[in-house]
């Protein structure tokens, strides 16, 4: 892998050089190559002069030629025969001999040669001349004298004739053999430039393939691990152009960044969970805190509602509840909050009047709209059955709120509450308008009323207290079933509320539905044993005066330890396990007891745990361990006999 | 000294003892002695630049590359080196073709290996334009020296003849080279035949005082020549002469100027006259032409029939065109 990293090294760095090199070859061979173009051009005008003067030296010899037969024909004949022919072939001669370019050809000796050849070729016109003027002038002694030098003449300047034909012919052929070297030479120059352009712009696709493409490539597949989460990936630094560089420096620079604010951000996420934990630890304890006491309470006004008591005390017994009651609404709002941000919220799914439940909360409402002065009006319809099948206690806890607040926020005026169930199978519609004339919402807040902790003015809440929760409770609630919940308000004016919640459609349960008030029952659960576990005196207490009815046998214990004592000393017909208690908790208790009676070969006995939890998960947790069944705190006796009388399956009897 | 010593020092000297060879075998190449002498000849040349290729090839060691150890003498005339050819006091002359003429007409068989340079002015008549020559007319009756058995001879009767002067009528007078110039400077002679580079000396005393006459039917040759049955004139020897004198001409064709300085350094080392315009009139070539051939025949018939002794020679069998056809094949012209 070194190896290969260095070979690649010493590659990236050959690359420039080698270029470089190849370059200048490149353009130095293709110099040679365009050099060689006016060599080509000056030879093609060597060959082009030296075949014109060949041509014209071919004329000359056959003008001569035939100047000397006329000449001889004169000579033998002694008759002045066409002499006008021969001053026109002397003029002829004449003129080509001057046209032959003697001093072109690049040859120094043949272009010596050639002059040479004119002047002799000059001098014999004049001879001639000079012989023709004597015949004419019928001087024919010169003329002889003439003809004889001119045959002398003759002789020199054929063999001039024949050596200078002979040397540009030769020098042709030479020309010839130049002119194909110079092609060959021209032909691999090109060759070799061509290859070497070809190596060029291969170690140019190289460079650029190392320089550009890689760097790209490893960037783009930086950005592919980048986006699938992958923060460790780095790209290797090469030997890119700068602004390459540049962008591998940034993109490694981002990821950096990146990895730094994912550990801080991770860290954060952390964090956030642990305070999230704590605080629903926080709130699981605070429920338990809260309703330990109020259990007590509530169960204490109850019993003494029950008793002999003067109208004054009553009303205060009554106060007493009541406060309690609204106390515990508000943790059962905390609570319910809590496990809608954790998603612990579980819809129950069950067939109930939708009826029914909107007139017993709007007989409620209505007591407490008369009693604040305000005109209350209820109206329902239904296109058919209204029985319906979803979470009835979810929906009441709807209708309770957005009524709830309805009364709190309208001090003159009125309510109006409309309840329409329409539409048909499968799915039925339950449309609910509460209107009233109370103070209103400001139309630039009526986007945050259903945010949690929101109320329309600080104001409000010291004027009306309330958690500023119920609302965003209602819309959590409401977006669980798939409804929807609006609101239209003016201030000072009113406000409307607008939900909308679909149902499957219900199937009637002709069994009564238990009574929401306390009944006052007797059970026959005569010399039963009873083993009450709960490290809260007050509430072992008021557990013992609601089952002082029952006649049973009530046995106690403070914790998971001593009920387990007790467990292994005798058998009981009922044990009532508190969950949260020190020593020994509920939750090992109750295995313990379940592990107890396989060793000690007896009958199941049933346990019910009592906890102030009503998360889902806790109360999964009880069923786990061995528990047959979970009742929350503040524990109501009616609830405590209900959930015994349907346990052991017992009539129910009015007193 | 241990194994390991031993090793050492190899290791150390070993790299040391190759540089050293290769040092001394590239010394042995580049710089020993070339191929010994093969070949020793007297070459007898005159002191003209017509003598060119010959000069260079000593001057440069073309003769010697080709393993000829030459001894050269400089003579005035060609025809002073023809005769040491034909005494035996030389191999090889440098010589103009009116010598040869003359001494094959005298009974003398001489070789001709090949032209050395060709010109077509190089011999000319100077008149003295003091005595109203100005045109070949003026010179009837005139006083015309000339030095006997040399080209200026021939040239003036071709030139007269070629004017259709009659001979007669012109006084020609037989002189020394050295005579005609102090001659003609004096006025003892209205004009004179001569060639260069004592043209050229005349002509720089007084340039304007003299009329040139040339004849363009005349070329004129510097030849090498041998005496036939020269037991040192073996073909080996010719062989080589001939590489040498091609190398001399290319040096001359592409390094002209080089080359003249050369020969003309030479030439004036020598105290012979060198001017600068010869080089103008002289076409260095080598080879055998048609022209030479037919000059050579002009000559000599021109001569035979000035003297009834002279018997006909047939100039053609002088011409030993095997060597320079070897080297030059496209120069031999003559066939």
């Amino acid at each position: 892998m070194k190896t290969l990293r260095a070979l690649k090294s010493i590659q990236a760095q050959l690359l420039g050089p080698l270029f470089v090199l190849l370059f200048g070859l490149t353009v130095v061979f293709i110099f040679i190559a365009i050099s060689f173009q006016a060599e080509y051009t000056s030879l093609g005008t060597q060959i082009k002069i030296n075949s014109d003067v060949s041509r014209y030296v071919f004329e000359v010899s056959r003008n001569r030629a035939l100047m000397m037969e006329k000449l001889v024909l004169y000579r033998l004949n002694r008759q002045p025969v066409h002499l006008n022919e021969l001053n026109r072939l002397v003029n002829s001669r004449r003129t080509v001999i001057r046209e032959v370019p003697w001093n072109l050809p690049s040859n120094s000796s043949i272009r010596s040669l050639g002059q040479s050849l004119a002047g002799g070729l000059e001098e014999s016109l004049f001879l001639q001349t000079e012989m023709i003027e004597a015949i004419q002038r019928g001087d024919f002694t010169r003329a002889d004298e003439a003809f004889l030098q001119l045959s002398t003449i003759f002789e020199i300047n054929s063999a001039r004739l024949k050596d200078f034909s002979l040397r540009i012919e030769s020098e042709l052929k030479g020309n010839e053999r130049d002119l194909k070297k110079l092609l060959v030479q021209i032909f691999w120059t090109l060759a070799v430039s061509v290859t070497l352009l070809g190596l060029t712009i291969v170690l140019i696709a190289l460079s650029y393939r190392s320089g550009i493409v890689r760097p790209l490539r490893n960037l783009h597949r930086g950005l592919q691990r980048l986006s699938r989460g992958d923060l460790s990936f780095r790209i290797s630094h090469t030997s890119a152009p700068v602004e390459i560089e540049e962008m591998v420096s940034d993109f490694n620079h981002m990821v950096k960044s990146l990895e730094s604010n994912q550990i801080v951000l991770t860290r954060t996420r952390e964090e956030a969970l642990e305070a999230a934990r704590i605080k629903s630890d926080f709130l699981a304890n605070m429920s338990h805190e809260i309703r330990t006491p109020m259990n007590a309470i509530i169960g204490m006004a109850d019993m003494l509602m029950e008793g002999e008591l003067q109208d004054e005390q009553r009303r205060y017994v009554r106060i007493l509840r009541n406060c309690g009651q609204v106390m515990l609404n508000v943790v059962n709002d905390i609570l319910d909050f809590s496990k809608l941000e954790r998603g612990d919220l579980v819809l129950e799914m069950e067939s109930f009047d939708f009826r029914e439940l909107v007139s017993r909360v709007a007989e409620l409402i209505e007591v407490m709209a008369t009693r604040k002065g305000l005109r209350f009006r209820f109206s329902f319809h239904a296109d058919g059955s209204s029985w319906v099948r979803g979470d009835s206690k979810r929906t009441e806890q709807i209708i309770l709120n957005i009524l709830g607040n309805a009364v709190k926020f309208t001090d003159t005026g009125h309510i109006h509450f409309t309840a329409i169930l329409g539409g048909a199978s499968p799915m039925l519609e339950a449309s609910l308008h509460i209107l009233d004339s109370g103070v209103g919402i400001e139309e630039e807040k009526l986007s945050q009323i259903f945010n949690r902790f929101a109320q329309s003015d600080t104001s409000i809440t010291r004027k009306y207290g309330g958690t500023g929760l119920g609302l965003a409770i209602v819309k959590q609630l409401v977006e669980a079933m798939k409804g929807t919940v609006s609101v239209k308000s003016q201030v000072k004016q009113g406000t409307e509320f607008a939900v909308h919640l679909p149902f499957a459609p219900g199937v009637e349960v002709k069994e009564a539905a238990e009574p929401n008030v306390l009944p006052l029952v007797e059970l026959s659960f005569r010399e039963k044993r009873i083993l009450v576990v709960d490290d809260s005196e007050d509430n072992r207490f008021l557990i013992k005066a609601y089952l002082k009815s029952l006649q049973s046998r009530i046995e106690v214990a403070v914790d998971g330890k001593q009920a387990i004592e007790a467990f292994e000393r005798q058998e009981f017909d009922l044990i009532l396990m508190d969950i949260q208690m020190p020593v020994l908790d509920g939750y090992a208790a109750s295995a313990r007891i379940r592990e107890l009676e396989t060793i000690l070969q007896r009958a199941r006995t049933p346990i019910f745990a009592l906890t102030a939890h009503s998360l889902e998960a806790e109360i999964a947790r009880t069923y786990s361990v061995g528990c047959d069944l979970h009742l929350t705190k503040p524990l109501r006796r009616v609830d405590l006999f209900n959930a015994i009388a349907r346990f052991f399956d017992l009539p129910l009897s009015a007193p | 000294m241990t194994k390991g010593r031993k090793f050492a020092a190899l290791q150390k000297t070993l790299p040391w003892a190759i540089v050293l060879g290769l040092l001394t075998w590239s010394v042995v190449f580049f710089i020993a002695p070339k191929p010994s002498v093969r070949h020793r000849v007297r070459l007898a040349v005159p002191g003209f630049q017509s003598s060119a290729l010959v000069i260079l090839a000593h001057e440069q060691g073309f003769f010697a590359d080709e393993g000829i150890e030459t001894s050269m003498t400089f003579r005035a005339t060609g025809r002073d080196c023809l005769d040491m050819v034909i005494n035996d006091k030389a191999d090889f002359a440098v010589v103009f073709e009116t010598p040869v003429v003359h001494a094959s007409l005298a009974g003398h068989e001489l070789s001709i290996f090949t032209e050395l340079h060709r010109s077509d002015h190089n011999t000319a008549v100077l008149g003295r334009k003091d005595r109203g020559i100005t045109r070949p007319a003026d010179l009837i009756g005139k006083t015309v020296a000339v030095v006997p058995r040399t080209n200026a001879e021939f040239l003036l009767d071709l030139l007269l003849r070629s004017h259709l002067i009659d001979p007669a009528r012109v006084t020609v007078v037989k002189s020394s080279i050295a005579q005609v110039l102090d001659d003609l400077k004096s006025g003892q002679i209205d004009a004179a035949a001569f060639w260069e580079p004592y043209l050229g000396q005349a002509l720089a005393t007084d340039k304007v005082a003299y009329m040139r006459f040339q004849s363009s039917y005349y070329s004129e040759f510097s030849l090498l020549a041998s005496l036939r049955g020269n037991p040192d004139v073996t073909d080996d020897a010719l062989y080589a002469l001939m590489r040498s004198l091609v190398r001399a001409q290319m040096f001359f064709q592409k390094e002209a100027l080089q080359a003249q300085s050369i020969v003309d350094r030479k030439l004036h080392s020598l105290g012979f006259f060198v001017s600068s315009d010869t080089w103008k009139t002289l076409d260095v070539n080598l080879g055998l032409s048609a022209t030479l051939l037919t000059m050579l025949q002009e000559e000599a018939n021109w001569y035979r029939n000035r003297s009834e002794n002279s018997s006909a020679v047939d100039m053609r069998l002088l011409l030993k065109e095997t060597y320079i056809k070897a080297v030059v094949p496209d120069q031999v012209t003559f066939q």
